[in-house]
């Protein structure tokens, strides 16, 4: 009987209905945004570090990877160390640096690219899309994103000039070698108008004019066995102290800590919404509550107890919430993705990552915070049913 | 007064590593030199300090060693003061370095850039720094005052025109580039608000619609003694921009205190000066301006709907 109460007073006022839906979907999407606005970053950046499979980095003590221009300095006797512990599959060291390229014989002017050089095949970094990706890919020739692909009019095969910094001085650069083009593909965490290529960490290195210090600016770790990465993160810490040893969460750790502003601005527009939905259930409740006090009353005196007035008030509630919860999530969605675009042209945002990650407890924490905000706005009808005097009501109400 | 730092974004943001000679600007985002010793004391934030230790008896008077300059922020971290003796590495372990004396504790101003990372600031000369990182001769950054400040434009092509080996901007052109990040937070911040407005207007619509709903009988007997249907659609309009303009001072007064209210807390959170609400004139008056429009566009949608229906259906014949 409550369920038909509150169902026909759904449908028996169609503008308040129709009011109560839209009011519901607007807060209710801008409430399932700022939700998954407040973990979206961090779950992103998470998914894609685990995505690669190493339970471990290493980075220069005091900064975070690729954030500073330090690095471990004799990354060899680094990397041998690491890859001395039984208990490491792999490991991997990788140098980033800056450097210039040209397609040979152009006369146009030298173009700057982010290099990852590593001694390696790095499929866990790098994912083909044309080419190949093995040691003698690796050795041999120079591995470039698409965007260099384009900007360069390069392909598989063709040659590409690699170059140090020029010398302001001399007007000519100081080191240059040319490479062919081994692989196109995409780099990880690349932003959408970057030039990246991989080149041997010697080569890279020597151009630089760096190869006497041999440093890395970061080693990524394996493990045979994931559950052991405390305990070999402690122990390379020890044996490392002039490295930071990062595991997966300490770096989520680390990028929810620069985040913050994000998890706040979200925490406190979530909040806004969540008022906005009370409001808005609490004051249609009420405003409908007084047309039909006599309603109340009659239900009352043939013979519902107040408990279950009181349920009519609640159920009446949850009802104009779910009516709005699927439109308000689909909205939410919607307004999602365009604000999630509008952010990543943010410059230096890599291109994989995402602000609003619609994740399913995101999703339900948004249904819960919308029910909660209903049974709150519900409170004020629900006291004043369960005190209402039937008999003054009948008569005030008879006409 | 240096030009603005570019904003650099927490992972994995390339840094190039510095080549010999000044490298183009343009290629990689440019660093103030000093920039690379404060990634040294970047560690201090979360770990004890790894670059930067007090002096266990100085080896020389301390008005003979080279200075260097904290941020406050800086100094209360790592637990100095001004006049005190420290040592300086590149090396966390402090196995090179040198002595450098504290000269004096300053509020650096604050940089966006800068929240949520903890940046811990040391000023240093060149050369110093030269010396303990081993690089010398190189900038990241070369900062010129124009006699002509007119004039920027042109040097900016000549030096331009010179060499490969750096890229030359005037203010004006790093500060829009350096402010994309923020132009696009403001982008956000914009479209954000029209959602919550769009909310705020559903609400104002009901609120108004019940409200005129309630008097339904006290409407229709005033038509019936005659009022015309014009006057009641101005007395309602009237009413909904009355109450839109009150709500809206209302949300003013509201607005300022939370503006406030983020303000010391971000603040304190992030232990800066900088503001990071704030309502405006342009802000109030738009405010003002959006609420009246839309009390008055409600009112005339409730007060035409309500002029439709016949005067004996209002009071319920």
């Amino acid at each position: 009987m409550i369920a038909f109460l509150a169902a026909r007073n759904l449908v028996r006022s169609r503008t308040r209905t129709l009011l109560l839906w839209l009011g519901i979907s607007v807060s209710g999407a801008l409430l399932y945004d700022m939700v998954m606005l407040a973990g979206g970053l961090a779950a992103s950046f998470e998914a894609a570090v685990r995505d690669m499979s190493f339970e471990l980095r290493l980075a220069p003590r005091g900064v975070l990877p690729f954030t500073a221009d330090a690095a471990l300095r004799d990354g060899s006797r680094v990397l041998a160390v690491v890859r001395s512990d039984p208990r490491v599959a792999r490991a991997l060291g990788f140098y980033g640096t800056t450097l210039y390229w040209r397609r040979p014989g152009s006369a146009g002017p030298l173009r700057a690219a982010f290099v990852m050089a590593c001694a390696e095949p790095a499929p866990e970094v790098f994912r083909v899309a044309a080419g190949r990706l093995d040691a003698a890919a690796v050795r041999g020739g120079v591995l470039i994103n698409r965007h260099l692909a384009r900007a360069a009019g390069v392909g598989v095969g063709d040659t590409l000039e690699i170059a140090a910094p020029p010398d302001a001085q001399v007007q000519r650069q100081a080191r240059e070698v040319r490479l062919p083009v081994a692989a196109v593909g995409d780099f990880r965490f690349d932003t959408a108008t970057q030039n990246s290529c991989m080149l041997p960490t010697e080569l890279a290195q020597a151009l630089r004019g760096v190869r006497a210090e041999d440093p890395l600016s970061l080693v990524t770790v394996r493990l045979r066995r994931p559950a052991d990465a405390p305990a070999v993160a402690r122990d390379l810490r020890a044996r490392l102290p002039q490295a930071e040893v990062y595991q997966v969460q300490d770096l989520v750790r680390k990028v929810r800590a620069q985040l913050s502003y994000f998890t706040q601005f979200s925490a406190i527009l979530g909040a806004l919404s969540f008022a906005v939905a009370w409001l808005l259930i609490s004051t249609l409740l009420v405003l409908s509550l007084n047309d039909r006090l006599g309603e109340m009353a009659v239900l009352g005196a043939i013979g519902l107890r107040p408990a279950r007035l009181v349920a009519l008030m609640l159920t009446e509630s949850l009802a104009f919430v779910a009516i709005g919860v699927p439109s308000g999530l689909l909205l939410g969605l919607a307004t999602a993705r365009y604000l999630d675009r509008l952010l990543l042209r943010g410059p230096g945002l890599p291109a994989d990552l995402h602000f609003f990650v619609a994740t399913p407890a995101a999703t339900a924490e948004t249904v819960a915070l919308l029910a909660l905000a209903g049974a709150l706005g519900a409170l004020g009808p629900m006291r004043r049913v369960a005190r209402l005097p039937i008999a003054a009501t009948l008569h005030e109400a008879a006409p | 007064m240096s030009a603005p730092r570019p904003p650099d974004l927490p992972l994995p943001a390339r840094r190039p590593r510095p080549g010999t000679p000044p490298r183009a600007a343009s290629a990689c985002r440019p660093l103030a030199r000093w920039a690379a010793c404060a990634a040294l004391l970047a560690g201090l934030a979360a770990a004890p300090p790894a670059g930067l230790a007090r002096a266990a008896g100085a080896p020389t008077p301390a008005d003979t060693l080279p200075p260097l300059l904290l941020s406050q922020r800086a100094a209360r971290v790592a637990g100095l003061r001004a006049g005190e003796v420290v040592r300086v590495s590149a090396d966390p372990a402090l196995r090179t370095g040198r002595w450098a004396r504290v000269a004096a504790v300053l509020p650096f101003k604050a940089d966006p850039v800068d929240v949520g990372r903890g940046t811990l600031w040391v000023r240093l000369h060149l050369s110093d720094l030269a010396r303990l990182t081993g690089r010398a001769d190189e900038a990241d950054e070369v900062i010129l005052k124009a006699r002509d400040p007119g004039q920027a434009g042109r040097l900016r092509d000549r030096l331009n025109a010179l060499s490969g080996g750096y890229r030359a901007y005037t203010s004006e052109e790093l500060a829009e580039r350096t402010s994309q990040t923020f132009e696009v937070v403001s982008r956000f911040h914009r479209a954000i608000s029209l959602i919550t407005l769009a909310a705020g207007a559903v609400f104002l619509l009901a609120i108004l619609l019940f409200k005129v709903e309630e008097r339904r009988h006290e409407l229709g007997a005033l038509r019936l003694i005659g009022v015309r249907r014009r006057s009641l659609t101005l007395f309602v309009c009237a009413e909904a921009l009355a109450i839109s303009v009150l709500g809206s001072l209302a949300g003013l007064g509201l607005g300022r205190l939370a503006a406030a209210a983020v303000n010391a807390y971000y603040q304190r959170y992030y232990d800066t000066t900088l503001v990071f609400a704030a309502v405006t004139p342009a802000v109030a008056w738009t405010s003002l301006a959006l609420g009246a429009a839309f009390g008055l566009g409600t009112g005339l949608a409730v007060a035409l709907r309500l002029a439709r229906v016949p005067a004996l259906k209002l009071l319920g014949r």
